[in-house]
């Protein structure tokens, strides 16, 4: 407990973390609010007349901005390794799995409060907008709900993934292009391929695929022609990852030897 | 070694890197009430044997244990041990009030003890400030402070006096002094001899990862050697005279020799032969003369 705090603190110390929740609340409102507008075009392809279908423009944060608390939840780890500090946080507590568990925990919180307040925000937004418009919203449908609330568990998740994934690479240079690189440009490009090939029912087995599976399926599945997978699947599916992201960092970590 | 019982203590020490030996069987012991000096070249395994005795690398060999225990055995370390071995890990965007606070709940206290710290170090009126802006010697002592936390038995520091000014080297010594005579102790190592000369009690000397020296500082600088500075030019003929007693001699890089023998006999010995060996200065040996001596001869034992 008293190692959370301690990390908690190191997270509510510096800029990063809500310069990162507002890039990602900024990033998701803003597509949120495009998506929701462009519907309106003639000759655009998205069709909110139903609640199933009006899930896409709720699951916008989702769809585009995981890598936010999977970014926050590698700088967690990595930070330390960068500054130098990670000398100082083990000496203070030598037990490297309470170390490992209080920055999983702490992921997990980042994630949920990152996931909250954005997946607050874009449903403002695109409830509002629709209302504004004079469009049905929703808002109170089963579909919706259960993608809200399953955005919000996804971008938890990916809190935890981070932090696996920073104590397995260490380097915050390399951690952060390379997830950056893999969900944004190399995922998609699977996914698509996937399709391509004929292989859109498993493409959903693959992380980002998981992720939108269980938040009840996103722009991404629209624009790659992938099938979204069930809810609940999705939603074992990233548990997975993130429990093997979690169980390699948290063994990487315990034997580091710090030089 | 002591006959009170150790603080800090390391039993055959080693650790290999691939074929390297950075670190060869050190053994010493640090008692209480001691500051003890950690002296050796750059390279010497100064900072391995440092990370052994602190759990943070595995020993190949041997066994280190502080306050009676291996480092990663203590209960709330920051309690028992203050340690200061990366001075310049900080997060340049976090205060130098919230890094301490980072670490004040781990070693069990709260803003007073943080408030108190930072007056103690001098750095109340930049608390608040981004640790980035911080000078060196600033950092030095905010790392300080953070080894302070937890009130400690002990304090184990990597070269704290890097980077501070006169002032606050004065500071640091008497912190350092204080610190030992309430029975406490301290292990330091640092690279500014004379320094490390004012407030060390024990010196423990390595060099390419071996022990040269463990025990007193007086023992180290005992009067049955000294050193001899000659005129220029005259460097020869005093050897030769000191070698025509039959003393043990070495020169050193600055020009002085070094004599095994006391400093009467030495004086005398060259007054008698003024005509050859010229005016000269006869001093007792230094923390310095001794450093490069040992590892001079260290050095000269591998070349042959």
């Amino acid at each position: 407990m008293t190692q959370f705090a301690s990390e908690v603190r190191k997270v509510a110390t510096t800029w990063t973390w809500w310069v990162v929740l507002l890039g990602m609340v900024a990033y998701s409102a803003c597509y949120t609010a495009f998506m929701v507008i462009a519907s309106r075009l003639e000759r655009s392809p998205l069709d909110l007349g139903s609640a199933e279908s009006a899930v896409i423009v709720y699951n916008m944060p989702v769809a585009i901005a995981y890598v936010f608390p999977l970014a926050m939840g590698v700088v967690l780890v990595t930070q330390e390794y960068r500054s130098k500090l990670i000398s100082q946080t083990l000496l203070a507590n030598p037990s490297r799995w309470s170390v490992y568990g209080a920055k999983a925990v702490t992921g997990l919180a980042v994630g949920l409060l990152y996931g909250l307040v954005t997946v607050l925000a874009c449903t403002g937004a695109a409830g509002g907008l629709l209302a504004a418009m004079g469009e049905p919203a929703y808002l109170g449908s089963g579909p919706v709900l259960q993608a809200v609330l399953g955005s919000v568990a996804v971008l938890t998740l990916w809190g935890l993934i981070g932090v696996g994934v920073g104590a397995l690479i260490r380097n915050q240079l390399v951690a952060v292009v390379g997830v950056v690189v893999l969900t944004q440009f190399i995922e998609p490009v699977f996914r698509l391929a996937g399709t391509g090939l004929g292989g859109d029912d498993v493409t959903w087995l693959l992380p980002g695929g998981a992720g939108d599976a269980a938040a009840g399926g996103t722009a991404l599945n629209t624009m790659t022609g992938t099938a979204a997978g069930g809810q609940l699947p999705g939603f074992a599916m990233l548990g997975v990852y993130a429990a093997v992201f979690g169980a390699l960092g948290a063994w990487r970590f315990a034997r580091y030897e710090i030089s | 070694m002591y006959e009170e019982e150790a603080v800090i203590s390391a039993r055959g020490l080693s650790k290999r890197y691939g074929s390297v030996e950075a670190v060869a069987d050190v053994t010493f012991d640090a008692a209480r009430g001691r500051v003890v000096g950690f002296l050796g070249p750059n390279g010497a395994g100064k900072t391995t044997t440092l990370r052994m005795l602190l759990g943070l690398v595995r020993p190949s060999s041997g066994q280190a244990r502080v306050l009676g225990s291996p480092y990663r055995e203590l209960h709330r370390p920051l309690r028992r041990v203050g340690v200061s071995v990366e001075a310049d890990a900080f997060v340049g965007g976090r205060t130098g009030r919230n890094h301490l606070r980072c670490y004040a709940g781990l070693a069990g206290c709260g803003r007073r003890r943080v408030d108190e710290l930072l007056e103690l170090v001098d750095l109340r009126g930049a608390a608040d400030r981004a640790v980035r802006g911080y000078s060196t010697g600033m950092k030095r002592r905010l790392s300080v402070a953070t080894a302070l936390l937890g009130d400690p038995d002990a304090l184990i520091l990597d070269e704290p006096a890097n980077g501070l000014d006169p002032d606050g080297i004065i500071w640091l010594r008497g912190l350092l002094r204080d610190f030992a005579e309430q029975g406490r102790t301290v292990l330091l190592s640092s690279h500014l001899l004379d320094e490390m000369q004012k407030i060390v009690d024990d010196v423990l000397l390595v060099n390419r990862g071996r022990v040269l020296h463990a025990g007193p500082l007086d023992r180290l600088l005992g009067a049955e050697a000294c050193l001899v500075r000659s005129a220029a030019g005259r460097q020869d003929a005093v050897r030769g005279v000191v070698e025509a007693h039959g003393h043990d001699r070495l020169p050193l890089a600055d020009g002085r020799l070094w004599v095994g023998a006391p400093p009467r006999e030495v004086r005398t010995a060259l007054e008698a032969q003024e005509d050859t060996a010229g005016p000269v200065h006869v001093e007792p040996c230094t923390l310095e003369s001794e450093f490069m001596r040992l590892t001079r001869n260290d050095r000269e034992e591998v070349a042959l």
